[in-house]
């Protein structure tokens, strides 16, 4: 996985935003990457949790992984979405812990932010919130949070190194992380590392 | 990816066993799956004595 700023971060930042605006407006376009009821079931999530909730709470997710293979969230805690895209994790994480708890999604692209709080609307989860901003430069308290998850979002940031020194920082001491992302198995060279395209998917 | 993490000042980081085949038979072909990428979920726990905030 790069770890270097490879590309102009505007140039990068422009090309997903425009990605993910097209993943929010038109999640069963066909993309270089799956979506939906169908990723989620590929990934290992519960029929019995996904299968309530509304399609659009479903339709954009994106992810590669499942944070909550690692381990339930528990009630009560908070707990910071990285890149929390329509929602869909935020929504699984706000039902986790609970009333007594706040799940935090954090994302820069306005149509899924949009999407995201229709949702939360939509299920009336009063312990979920969404806000505008940039994963290298989180919107969160120092030592607030309980647990970070995050699903095929890192990955997409040029400076990894920041993503996680702001983890660190808005974590309290004990908190984790329960992230899912990608991993390659071959090097790849640095004109891939250029190419805006294999960035975004 | 855990080298990023330690860094960071994590410790107990932890891969999960399970690779999830991620960009096979999507709709559009991915210049990601040129380079066997897949899919894992990492934990990581930021120490009790983190001094770093």
């Amino acid at each position: 996985m790069a770890t270097s700023l490879a590309v102009d971060q505007d140039v990068l930042r422009n090309a997903i935003k425009h990605e993910y605006e097209e993943v929010a407006a038109f999640p069963t376009k066909g993309f270089h990457f799956h979506t939906g009821r169908f990723l989620a079931a590929r990934l290992g999530y519960p029929a019995t949790r996904v299968d309530t909730l509304p399609d659009i709470a479903v339709e954009s997710f994106a992810g590669v992984g499942n944070p909550f293979a690692l381990g339930d969230l528990r009630p009560g805690e908070v707990v910071l979405d990285l890149g929390s895209g329509a929602g869909f994790d935020s929504i699984l994480a706000s039902k986790q812990v609970g009333p007594e708890g706040r799940v935090i999604g954090i994302d820069m692209t306005q149509a899924m932010l949009d999407k995201a709080r229709e949702s939360a609307a939509k299920l009336s989860l009063e312990n979920l919130e969404f806000r505008e901003g940039y994963i290298e430069n989180l919107p969160v308290d120092d030592g607030s949070v309980d647990a970070i998850i995050s699903n095929g979002v890192i990955n997409l940031s040029p400076d990894k190194q920041k993503v996680f020194a702001e983890a660190f920082r808005v974590l309290k001491p004990g908190g984790r992380l329960q992230i899912s992302d990608i991993i390659v198995g071959r090097e790849v060279p640095e004109s891939a590392r250029n190419n805006i395209d294999l960035w975004t998917g | 990816m855990a080298e990023i993490i330690r860094n960071a000042g994590f410790n107990e980081i932890r891969f999960s066993e399970e690779r999830y085949d991620t960009f096979s038979d999507a709709p559009s072909a991915s210049s990601a799956a040129e380079f066997d990428t897949q899919g894992v979920d990492i934990r990581a726990v930021k120490p009790e004595c983190a001094s770093r905030v």
